[in-house]
């Protein structure tokens, strides 16, 4: 009867010809993550990882979307290209420009015509996804979802989700889908589920009977991390551990 | 650096014959017909024996018994054409006066119009061999032709053309030594204007070695800078960069078909073939297409099938013409690229011609950096967007692009033309600090129009989804118009309204503005 450490030396020796690393998990560098330009986030996560599939997800006001517009503003400040493809003609330029966004190296896919059907809004949305991960020029692409009802993506294959994190893998390419659940499942390496934490008001305004006037000053947002999966893992040992904590972080009009 | 000069001399004299050569044996004279009064402009040997000069009246010459023939444009320009391409043949830097068939204004000028034609011989050693055996290359090669030419070779474009039209035969001006080569030669081979052709025959200058002796500060007093650039040349130091010609930087290919085309696939079949012959020739000269024009030729008239089609010779004409924002060499690209455009076409008849035009600039090729990030292939990244173009349809996929208005969303999407080459400079690699970023706003597209309650001009409850709501906080307003002046005059007036969602529990925020031309509430997007 073979113990487990043996049974693995024997195996490791038997196929060590052929495949030589095959016990050997492969280590994530530092350098294949792009910061989201949002600190809190940067020093637990190191960032979005290039070559993998990441899931954002949340509901409305959730902070996603400033999240994905940081990170792309990072991507594109080192002259990187980035992809935004938005079926539901949602993103405002104003926002990109005050993230931070170099507007000339931003593709913006949009699909403007509100009589198209959406499920044609959704496959056309796919399609271009599809292209431009083939591309494999981008450092970013990414895929909103969040504008569509919830039954429309929800529809989608899952071969879908892995073809993508299959085209992605080993590329330079970080592909990023917006949406507001989970639908990749386990197709994306990374999830991360973003809520609000709470609303910032001061009321210094004019006074009326029922309410009165303030000024906005921003929104707290909150990271759960759902998923997190290094590129190959054999060993059970080598599956990271999740951080425990909410990852909180701010946003405030300047 | 060094240049050669190709010189026909008697150039119109030479073209005529030529084309026919059965004149070689007469003693001809070529008159210009364009003159007030037609004059003699070139006359050979024989002819100046019986007594004919330059500028005689026709009568005059007809009287001598000299065979007078007119002078021949076509002849000239074919002729023309062939030395440039005989030229291209050693260098594919070529310069020369461009070939017009209008008579100018200056005989002088307008006979001496593609007499002579300039190589840049710069690095062209290797595939040539030294300069005298080029020389004697190039003289073989045109004397094959019928035409009896100068070669002259210096260090400088002017030298060389100098050299050329003084010097009979090969002439080769070693570095150092162009002010006494060029010493005895006559100064009107500089092509004075006739104010300083006098001068100088006041001044009993004859020779460019006259020339180069007289002294700067007399010369520039009584010719302006014009008398240092003449001294200059007179002394073979005047420097200039070569300009080459453009006219064959435009490559065509044309197919008549035996068997006539119907379908769009066997069309880019055909296509395939001819681009891949035109890009071969570019890659040969180093260019890339930067636009590409189709023209497909059909069996039968049939206008009514739009405005690409026009009617040519009896037969309707197919042609469409395609702008590479990234200049293109790689023939499988530019296939995909017509195949996407070409999606819509359904020959309408059977194809009996194909022309495909390529007008071409210098290919791009820039040297990444080991450490740039990744960039896309310029050819693919085209590809891509065109294919996505297909796909969301023309100008949905592209750079955002904020015009210079406060208006809300006023954005307009422009072509997608990145910075991919540009070399990173240490600010630039050095991302940013984090720091804390103001929330981002999803727009609605168009906006959603809703009903307000106000209380003393401040918003209190909004129905949404068909609920009325009560708004808990509100921040506002903030005042914006614009374009007064013209007839889409806007003014809004917009508030951050807090909202609470029983759904989730949870509180959203949205932006809402009243429009005052219209007098309407709508929500124009909540932050996120």
């Amino acid at each position: 009867m073979h113990t487990r450490p043996s049974l693995k030396s024997l195996i490791e020796l038997k196929i060590s010809e052929k495949i030589p690393t095959a016990f050997q998990s492969k280590k994530i560098s530092k350098s294949y993550f792009s910061r989201t330009g949002i600190k809190e986030i940067d020093s637990l996560l190191d960032g979005i990882p290039y070559g993998e599939f990441t899931e954002i997800t949340g509901e409305t006001s959730c902070g996603s979307t400033t999240l994905v517009l940081s990170f792309l503003a990072e991507i594109t400040q080192k002259q990187q290209l980035g992809a935004f493809v938005d079926p539901s003609n949602s993103l405002d330029i104003e926002s990109c420009s005050t993230v931070g966004i170099n507007l000339n190296q931003l593709l913006w896919v949009r699909f403007g015509q509100k009589e198209q059907k959406l499920w044609e809004k959704l496959e056309q949305a796919l399609k271009v996804t599809d292209l431009l991960l083939h591309n494999r020029g981008f450092g970013a692409v990414v895929l909103d979802l969040r504008g569509l009802p919830i039954n429309f993506p929800q529809r989608i294959p899952p071969t879908t989700w892995f073809r993508f994190s299959q085209i992605v893998r080993d590329s330079e390419t970080a592909l990023v889908l917006l949406s507001r659940k989970s639908y990749s499942k386990s197709a994306a390496s990374l999830v991360l589920d973003c809520y609000c934490l709470g609303d910032q008001w001061t009321k210094t305004g004019q006074k009326t009977e029922e309410l009165r006037i303030s000024t906005f000053n921003g929104l707290d947002f909150g990271v759960n991390l759902l998923r997190r999966q290094p590129k190959k893992t054999f060993s059970p040992s080598n599956i990271p551990k999740l951080p425990s904590e909410t990852i909180q972080w701010k946003t405030r009009f300047s | 650096m060094s240049f050669a000069c190709i010189y026909v001399p008697n150039f119109l004299l030479q073209a005529l014959l030529y084309v026919e050569s059965t004149l070689r044996d007469h003693s001809l004279a070529i008159l210009d017909e364009h003159l007030p009064l037609p004059r003699i402009i070139a006359l050979e040997e024989k002819a100046r024996r019986a007594g004919v000069t330059l500028g005689m009246p026709q009568n005059h010459a007809a009287l001598l018994g000299v065979t007078l023939r007119r002078r021949s444009f076509n002849a000239e320009k074919d002729l023309h054409k062939k030395l440039i391409k005989c030229a291209l043949v050693f260098s594919p830097l070529v310069e020369d006066i461009p070939f017009s068939s209008h008579s100018s204004s200056n005989t002088a000028e307008n006979n001496q119009r593609g007499n002579w034609i300039l190589l840049d011989l710069h690095g062209t050693e290797r595939a040539h061999g030294s300069l005298k055996i080029i020389s004697q290359k190039i003289k073989t090669r045109v004397d094959q032709m019928g035409l009896h030419c100068n070669i002259g070779i210096a260090a400088n474009p002017d030298t060389a053309i100098i050299a050329a039209r003084g010097i009979a035969g090969i002439t080769i001006i070693s570095p150092g030594h162009e002010a006494e080569q060029l010493k005895s030669l006559s100064v009107y081979l500089l092509n004075l204007i006739p104010d300083h052709q006098k001068i100088f025959f006041l001044w009993g200058i004859k020779t460019l070695g006259d020339l180069a002796n007289l002294p700067d500060i007399g010369l520039v007093k009584r010719l302006g800078l014009e008398g240092k650039r003449l001294k200059t040349l007179a002394q073979g130091k005047h420097n200039r960069p070569l300009v080459p010609t453009n006219k064959d930087l435009n490559f065509q290919e044309s197919l008549e078909l035996d068997f006539p085309i119907e379908k769009t696939e066997a069309l880019l079949f055909v296509l395939f073939r001819l681009l891949n012959l035109i890009c071969t020739k570019m890659n040969s000269k180093r260019l890339s297409a930067s636009n590409l024009s189709l023209s497909l030729e059909f069996e039968s008239l049939k206008l009514n099938h739009g405005p690409e089609y026009k009617e040519n010779r009896d037969k309707a004409v197919y042609s469409t013409t395609f702008n590479f924002p990234e200049p293109l060499n790689n023939p499988h690209i530019i296939l995909k690229l017509l195949h996407l455009k070409l999606e819509g076409f359904s020959p309408q008849g059977s194809i009996t011609k194909i022309h495909v035009h390529a007008k071409t600039t210098r290919s791009s090729r820039t040297q990444g950096l080991l450490l740039n990030p990744a960039i896309p292939e310029p050819g693919q990244l085209q590809l891509t967007l065109e294919q996505i173009s297909t796909i969301v349809g023309s100008n949905k996929a592209g750079s955002p692009y904020l015009p210079e208005t406060h208006q809300p969303d006023a954005c307009q999407i422009k072509a997608f033309f990145p910075n991919i080459w540009i070399k990173l400079s240490p600010s630039t690699t050095q991302i940013k600090k984090s720091k804390i970023i103001s929330p981002s706003l999803r727009r609605f597209r168009p906006p959603i129009p809703t009903h307000v309650e106000t209380k003393k001009n401040v918003p209190c409850t909004i129905t949404f989804k068909k609920k009325r709501q009560e708004i808990l906080d509100v921040a506002g307003p903030w005042k914006l118009s614009g374009h007064w002046w013209k007839d889409s005059h806007w003014c809004h007036e917009e508030w951050d309204i807090s909202l609470f969602k029983k759904k989730s529990r949870k509180r959203v925020i949205y932006k809402i503005y009243y429009d005052c031309q219209r007098s309407q509430w709508y929500i124009e997007g909540l932050y996120d």
